[in-house]
């Protein structure tokens, strides 16, 4: 983390207003880019994205640093997608709006001229569980224990869900000849 | 060893993919610093609201309790002890429920 966040960080939490701002404008495409990864849906992204900024207005001063502050973000960022998830109460009106938010980043592709890609077809249909714990390993990097820690479940279950998930997407790909 | 290999190739495909799809949405516009102090203000008063509000809510449940238990331990102390041992069992059985539950869950996740 740079000497620049860190002053920000320390200056919000002192109450900066104009700090506390800078800091969430600069991290707020990379959460948002995370978000349309995590949920394959650019407007349920954008809804979670404010979620979080308000947490973060709430929470910046129990921020104590042992994790870098884009990992902070992420963490919250991730609880409130899973706690809005186990709130939606019909499995069929979830699947519903992920394949809406799927086509619509498919429609985004094609209308930049782009060709829709197999691979992001397959993660957007892999269960939530195993896409999150696949973006954070292979994607961002994080160890099976720092996941752990994120999703508040023991590191084996992190391993499983991303083995799973590789495995699952391997195997739609061959089924589709890639 | 050929499947380790697989792997590592479906896995520098999928990072490639995800590259790509970041890039569509490398010219998002995030708000302004002027829209988010304003944000940051008006949050800061509605936490300010709803503090005061939970304030006088505990403050209110506090003295409704308080009289209650008062008045149960003078008319009859054997439904008080009663009260008081029930109140740990519920509360530490909803914990596991919700526990359990919880778990539940994010195993079928």
């Amino acid at each position: 983390m740079s000497d620049q966040v860190q002053e920000q960080i320390r200056q919000a939490q002192q109450g900066d207003a104009s700090a506390l701002a800078v800091l969430l404008r600069e991290h707020y495409t990379f959460l948002y880019k995370y978000l349309v990864k995590v949920t394959m849906d650019p407007l349920l992204a954008e809804e979670i994205v404010q979620d979080t900024m308000v947490r973060c207005m709430e929470r910046i001063s129990t921020y104590n640093g042992s994790s870098a502050f884009s990992s902070w973000l992420i963490t919250i960022a991730t609880r409130l997608y899973i706690d809005r998830k186990r709130r939606w109460k019909r499995e069929a009106e979830w699947k519903q709006q992920e394949e809406q938010g799927a086509r619509s980043i498919r429609w985004r592709f094609e209308s930049r001229g782009e060709e829709w890609s197999v691979v992001l077809d397959a993660l957007s249909r892999l269960p939530t569980a195993q896409r999150v714990a696949l973006l954070l390993k292979h994607y961002y990097g994080y160890s099976y224990e720092e996941i752990g820690a994120i999703l508040q479940i023991p590191s084996g279950t992190v391993k499983s869900r991303v083995a799973y998930g590789i495995s699952q997407m391997r195997k739609e790909l061959n089924e589709d000849g890639e | 060893m050929e499947n380790e290999q697989d792997q590592e190739l479906f896995l520098q495909k999928l990072t490639g993919e995800l590259h790509r799809l970041d890039a569509q949405y490398d010219d998002l516009n995030p708000p302004s610093i002027q829209e988010l102090e304003r944000l940051i203000a008006s949050e800061a008063v509605r936490r300010n609201r709803q503090a005061r509000k939970e304030l006088l809510l505990f403050w209110l449940i506090s003295l409704i309790l308080l009289s209650s238990c008062l008045a149960v331990l003078s008319s009859a102390p054997a439904i008080y002890w009663v009260v008081q041992a029930l109140i740990p069992v519920v509360g530490l059985s909803g914990l596991a429920v919700a526990h359990i539950r919880r778990r539940r869950e994010g195993a079928e996740d």
